[in-house]
């Protein structure tokens, strides 16, 4: 099937009235979760993830996926107006743009992020819809070899770019592995770091890691201090940009567009990756470096568009190689298991419904978003308004209700308060818990690539230099721990030499 | 500087343990890797860099940045966290809207502020609301408790 004829099923399929209103819940709902601090995408998605057994598999994806692109949006709207990045993406957002409406921009910012939001994400789109197939066929070429190649440079890219030391994110990425593994083994059968509880035989709930690591976990740390919030309360009167913000704005949105994207496809880079990278690469080249900081529409424009760019490619390791390079599509992976659905390679072949339809409808709900987001500024203004007080106790129920509804045991109600635990302490600690999740995420492929090779080789490590794909992650992955870890040792060399 | 050291020593114990636990699950031999094979090398892999940490503590003073915990904070932290146990522990018997009223009440008045009435108020609206809506409306299970 050529991209033309599945973007015609696909488009078939997202047209269908219940597939557009499911399309618009998701957006909508992404959006509002973006705006909100506190509560991410994966735990609207687990709200949600209960009600897409009850429809056919594209629908419940097209919800899922809207939520997942829909809060990349979102968050670029809180960064804004009160500083506070509604996402982990909106990060670089923050800087510029809050500048900007503190200078009274704040119209012009909002519609920067959002119409450079479009663009990028359109831009994805079309890529993906173009590159899906030819990817896809490449793809069942890859063996474990590959698959352990492209994986092991995903943790080692999301090791590089956590905050902290290198040797910090090296033990989350360890520990969030070994929690992968909790459960029976696939390959003997036998159960794994259950200490003989016969709820964790089927492992640990992706919904119940996430949310305890990062809904629990930032409630309690908010619950230290109240959120200083410095809200833009002046009324934000002219949104369209002026013919000069259009021109500083063209270049950044176009780069962004295309850093993101090449940054969205690898494991582990993703769309905060893709934020940082394209501020670092727009303060070099504007030429107005002095103004970054203090309102530089560029710095507004290119993360923004980056960050939705990336987050639209990240769809392609998951949807052809079977491959989830961050949490949230970790729960998307989940969501289509449930449906008896395995991403990768043949996805395409065996579901072009679902695969075409989640496709179209991102063009879809990109348009959705575009239409929703400057006229709803005053309603996420009026949400952003509720006291903090007000607010966590409600993050909290529906932490409570995404989990339990995705597998009603109270048991994994328990640990997600576990891991909350966990998440506060290591958070304060200096600890980035994205690589964590990202090794309970890949730690299982893995193993289960690892192993088969080790079989396959008798045992040869070598294995992992026999495939050309596999030999450029490895020796990429390398490269990038090796160049991360040199600082800290020479500078550990120069503190001894200077007790010496 | 001491819950710095700590969690760093921490870190080798867990490193320690997963060796543990994975050798007794069987790392077996390269052509023929046992369940505890890759589990083993990352605890290994947790206690050297843990320990190495340690060391990196002890030996060149290299210590992180840590906010000290006051006593408001680890007080409102863990009033939340035991809330929640309880709230868990009686989840499924009591159900989801005593339970979820009665902890809404208590950290709308105790942490918001607000007068007992209106947290009262507002407790009932959402407890019952977002049953009605994830329950009833959207098919999530939740559980009935003394109203089933």
């Amino acid at each position: 099937m050529s991209f033309a004829d599945g973007l015609i099923t696909g488009l078939q399929v997202a047209a269908l009235p219940t597939n557009l209103l499911l399309c618009f819940a998701g957006v909508f709902l992404g959006t509002l979760i973006g705006v909100l601090p506190g509560i991410g995408p994966a735990t609207a998605m687990a709200l949600l993830l209960p009600i897409t057994v009850g429809v056919p598999a594209a629908s419940g994806i097209i919800l899922l996926a809207g939520i997942y692109y829909g809060s990349m949006y979102g968050g670029s709207t809180t960064s804004i107006l009160i500083n506070v990045p509604g996402e982990a993406a909106s990060v670089m957002t923050c800087i510029e743009g809050h500048q900007m409406a503190r200078a009274g921009r704040a119209g012009p910012a909002l519609a920067i992020a959002a119409i450079g939001s479009f663009i990028a994400g359109t831009f994805g789109i079309v890529i993906l819809t173009v590159i899906a197939a030819p990817v896809a066929r490449a793809a069942l070429l890859l063996g474990p070899a590959d698959y352990v190649g492209l994986m092991l440079l995903g943790l080692v890219m999301v090791i590089v770019i956590s905050s902290g030391p290198v040797s910090n994110a090296v033990l989350t990425t360890s520990f969030g592995i070994v929690l992968g593994f909790v459960g029976i083994d696939t390959m003997s059968g036998e159960p794994r770091f259950t200490f003989d509880a016969p709820q964790l035989l089927e492992g640990i709930d992706v919904v119940t890691l996430v949310v305890g690591l990062f809904g629990v976990s930032e409630v309690l740390q908010n619950l230290e201090s109240s959120i200083k919030r410095t809200m833009i309360t002046d009324k934000i009167g002219h949104v369209l940009p002026t013919r000069e913000d259009w021109r500083r704005s063209k270049g950044p949105i176009a780069r962004g567009s295309v850093l993101g994207f090449i940054l969205g496809l690898l494991p582990g880079g993703g769309a905060v990756l893709a934020s940082f990278a394209s501020y670092a690469v727009e303060k070099r080249l504007s030429g107005r470096s002095a103004e970054f900081g203090k309102g530089a529409i560029e710095g507004l424009a290119g993360p923004e568009s980056a960050n939705n760019s990336a987050a639209t490619a990240a769809f392609i390791p998951l949807l052809t190689l079977g491959i989830p390079p961050n949490a949230v599509l970790g729960i998307l992976l989940g969501a289509l298991m449930i449906q008896g659905i395995s991403p990768g390679p043949l996805l395409m072949i065996r579901n072009p419904d679902v695969f075409w339809g989640v496709v179209a409808s991102m063009y879809i709900g990109n348009v959705m978003l575009l239409v929703l987001n400057l006229p709803l500024v005053g309603l996420w203004i009026q949400i952003l308004r509720i006291p903090y007080g007000v607010m966590f106790p409600l993050i909290l129920v529906f932490c409570v209700i995404g989990v339990y509804g995705t597998a009603s045991m109270t048991f994994n109600l328990g640990l997600m308060l576990a891991f909350g635990v966990l998440g506060y302490v290591l958070r304060r600690t200096g600890y980035d818990l994205a690589p964590m999740i990202l090794g309970f995420v890949l730690g299982p492929l893995l193993e289960a690539n690892i192993r088969r090779s080790l079989i396959a080789s008798d045992g040869d490590w070598g294995f992992l230099l026999t495939r050309p794909v596999g030999v450029v992650c490895v020796v990429l992955a390398c490269a990038l721990l090796f160049a991360s870890v040199l600082p800290a040792i020479r500078a550990g060399r120069a503190a001894l030499k200077t007790e010496d | 500087m001491a819950i710095d050291l700590a969690i760093r020593i921490l870190w080798t114990a867990v490193g320690i343990a997963i060796m543990w636990l994975a050798w007794s699950l069987g790392v077996g031999k390269l052509d023929e890797p046992g369940p505890g094979l890759m589990s083993f090398g990352l605890g290994a892999l947790i206690t050297i860099v843990g320990f190495s940490r340690v060391l990196s503590h002890l030996v060149l003073k290299n210590f992180s940045e840590i906010e000290p915990w006051t006593k408001v904070a680890v007080g409102r932290v863990s009033a939340v966290v035991l809330l929640l146990i309880v709230y868990i522990a009686l989840f499924e018997q009591v159900g989801f809207i005593v339970m979820t009223f009665a902890l809404l009440l208590v950290l709308f008045a105790g942490f918001a502020g607000i007068r007992w009435t209106w947290s009262a108020a507002l407790a009932a609206v959402l407890s019952l609301g977002n049953y009605v809506l994830f329950k009833v409306l959207l098919g999530t299970q939740l559980p009935a408790g003394v109203f089933g």
